[in-house]
């Protein structure tokens, strides 16, 4: 005779996956997440088309041309024409007032994008102004503000009798590369922003896995119990064979959803440049997740079969959702130091196992055994909660109304 | 002929409550076993023991002879009280998933489906998703997945509650089908009538205990022959002090009731003739639902 989990692991996976609430979660729910953290810095990066014009209001009458040609040279848009052009106002018999009332001119007339006040003290006080209807535009900001101060070092050190050869050796900038090693002084391709973000986004998709597919678990659960499917069901087929049916069916769900996650993120994310992966890498991320799930996914049948109601089963995710949200605390100073006790710690908690290597995975090589001692430990775990939540499963599947009190379950655990 | 279904010594107790205790019976293929008894009498708990859903204390199950094994599960068909059903899947693929999870092959399960909503005039449903079904319908596709696998033991707890007179006819026309056919039926109602039409032998429990097991004819013909079925217009009310009465169960315009021993009927009826229009005046056997309430009334008066 056929085992019957596998036509429970069939039936719980197709009348799923088919389902518009899976189908939006499969496809919406990366896009969003996705957009939501490279949106902003696609933006922030998209090249210009645009040559602004600002105009400069010179006072020393000495700055405004030097810093017209430093930002001509500097700045230079995608297909070769200067980013920002300078257009100079004349101060004429030291009036000033007419001066800033022929820049207003401009700017209403759009000729210019905002202007500069250089005022004579510029050398002793170190002050200039930029007036302009949007000064949220930091990136011009950033530019004018460099641009005037090294065309102000530059006289200021003309004027303190240095060759000017000697200053452009002094303004030599330095390119500082960061490099990842191993242990043993190898070097591995990667800058610490890739190693970042591939991180990041490891542990994000984890954490979203786990709570949407363990949502999916407890309320298929619920739903048996509430619409009394469950017993006929109990009295169909041996519970063990429901319950491992169930896990699995809705696991096939939850690595369906990782695949297609992980290929549209990795396309993304390549085409993006912003993530670095190896095979070997991604083989220990899906052991850790299959582990790591099913170790869930028991702890939330066991759940989902002690509650009686939908609102119940929100109350508890919500409580859940929160211990999962741990790991991601320590995200920041995680990948900042992969090695911290505090990481190595709690990646031998199973709750938290799947989640730290997760993060530290693409981080940095870790020690042999430690991948094996929590793989062990974590695998240990899912047997034990398997075997508890069978247990608690048999007897809370039945349980209509009434919620069992803590040492109930546990009486369950020992008897059943 | 060996019984099908054999329950000896029945014990089940829940917390410091006795749900079922020392109860026996047995039920043959080709037999509608009526198990009988009020609310909370301990009927569901019996039958979770005879599907295995739940164990006994002590006493034990036979079905064909054999303790209840896994591989029980393929021959037994059940229809819970509660009803329940997945609400977004189609009415055919639901039937089929029942079905080849008590083991039928697929291609089967198909067949054995089709026939079966063909049978219950639920063809045009097929493909509908089951929340779109009226009450009825779906009480209907729920019976489907407790016979389509052709059960040798169906167990049906309350199968008429919620339907309507013609789908009560169809479903009483299906029992005698099967019965016909050789499966061991057990029937779990409170309603006496459709109990009385179908079920023999029965079984009356009340607080967990057996306090009526045999035939029906045997019981009834053990409750005498002395009840006077009363059918009248008028105001019946003095029935219930008149101290010709021993026992009475009065309605309306309707009155089952046993006589003093020294009371003859005829002397009865002239009396009360005097003051109500009689109908109907019968001496028969005590109903089911007489039977019923007359010792599931005494527990009541004499809890032991």
């Amino acid at each position: 005779m056929k085992a019957k989990w596998t036509q429970v692991a069939w039936w719980e996976y197709v009348t799923k996956v088919r389902t518009k609430t899976f189908l939006f979660s499969l496809v919406v729910t990366p896009i969003f997440a996705f957009g939501m953290m490279f949106l902003p810095s696609f933006f922030a990066t998209r090249p210009e088309t645009e040559t602004r014009v600002i105009g400069v209001i010179d006072e020393t009458g000495v700055l405004a041309p030097q810093l017209d040609s430093l930002l001509m040279n500097r700045y230079k848009l995608p297909d070769g024409q200067p980013a920002i052009l300078v257009r100079s106002i004349p101060v004429v018999s030291n009036d000033l007032g007419a001066a800033v009332h022929k820049a207003q001119q401009l700017l209403s007339q759009e000729k210019i994008v905002g202007y500069l006040i250089i005022q004579p003290d510029i050398f002793s006080s170190g002050k200039a102004e930029y007036r302009s209807e949007n000064i949220g535009n930091l990136r011009l900001l950033d530019r004018v503000e460099s641009a005037l101060k090294d065309v102000v070092m530059r006289l200021r050190i003309v004027d303190a009798g240095i060759n000017p050869d000697v200053i452009k050796k002094l303004e030599t900038p330095i390119d500082l590369k960061a490099v990842k090693v191993t242990k043993t002084g190898e070097i591995e391709k990667g800058d610490p922003l890739q190693l970042f973000f591939t991180s990041f986004a490891f542990l994000m998709l984890m954490f979203f896995l786990i709570i949407t597919t363990g949502q999916m678990l407890v309320r298929s659960t619920i739903e048996e119990k509430t619409n009394r499917i469950v017993e006929v069901l109990v009295s169909s087929a041996p519970s063990t064979d429901l319950m491992v049916g169930k896990i699995i069916g809705l696991s096939g769900l939850g690595l369906t959803q990782v695949l297609v996650w992980t290929a549209i993120g990795l396309f993304i994310a390549m085409s993006a440049h912003v993530v670095t992966i190896t095979v070997w890498q991604l083989l220990l991320f899906i052991s850790y997740f299959i582990l790591g799930y099913l170790f869930f996914a028991a702890l939330f049948v066991a759940i989902g079969s002690v509650l009686t109601t939908e609102q119940e089963a929100q109350q508890w995710m919500q409580y859940l959702s929160m211990v999962f949200a741990i790991p991601l605390v320590f995200a920041i100073s995680g990948i900042e130091n992969p090695n911290a006790v505090v990481l190595r710690v709690l990646e031998f908690i199973p709750l938290f196992t799947p989640m730290i290597m997760a993060l530290r995975i693409p981080l940095n090589a870790m020690p042999v055994w430690e991948i094996v001692g929590t793989i062990f430990v974590l695998s240990v775990s899912v047997i034990a909660t398997m075997w508890a939540a069978g247990k608690v499963f048999r007897v809370g599947i039945l349980i209509y109304g009434k919620k069992p009190s803590f040492d109930e379950i546990i009486r369950w655990l020992r008897s059943a | 002929m060996k019984a099908y279904l054999q329950a000896e010594h029945l014990q089940k107790q829940f917390e410091n409550v006795s749900a079922v205790s020392d109860v026996s019976f047995s039920v043959d293929r080709g037999m509608i076993f009526g198990l009988l008894g009020p609310n909370g009498a301990g009927k569901t708990t019996t039958i979770r023991m005879i599907l295995g859903i739940l164990l006994p204390d002590s006493g034990k199950i036979l079905i064909d002879g054999a303790e209840f094994t896994d591989r029980h599960r393929n021959r037994i068909g059940y229809l819970p009280e509660e009803r329940g059903l997945y609400r977004k899947t189609m009415v055919l693929e639901t039937i089929e998933y029942f079905a080849v999870l008590r083991g039928l092959p697929h291609h089967e399960a198909r067949t054995k489906a089709e026939q079966w909503l063909k049978r219950l005039d639920l063809w045009e449903a097929r493909y509908r998703k089951l929340e779109e079904l009226s009450k009825g319908n779906q009480q209907k596709v729920q019976f489907i997945i407790s016979v389509v696998h052709e059960p040798d033991l169906l167990v049906l707890d309350e199968p008429f509650a919620g339907l309507d007179p013609v789908n009560q006819a169809l479903l009483t026309e299906v029992l005698l089908d099967l019965r016909q056919h050789g499966t061991a039926i057990v029937l779990s109602t409170h309603q006496m009538e459709q109990a009385e039409k179908l079920a023999d032998p029965i079984l009356l429990i009340d607080h967990g205990k057996a306090v009526l097991y045999g035939q029906l004819g045997e019981i009834k013909s053990r409750y005498g022959t002395d009840t006077i079925v009363l059918e009248f217009d008028g105001d019946g009310s003095f029935l219930s002090s008149s101290p010709q009465i021993r026992k009475i169960h009065l309605y309306e315009n309707y009155a089952e009731l046993q006589l003093v021993d020294h009371v003859a009927p005829q002397e009865f009826l002239r009396e009360v003739a005097g003051q109500l229009s009689i109908r109907k005046f019968q001496i028969v056997e005590p109903s089911l639902h007489a039977i019923f309430l007359d010792v599931v009334g005494q527990q009541e008066e004499h809890p032991s």
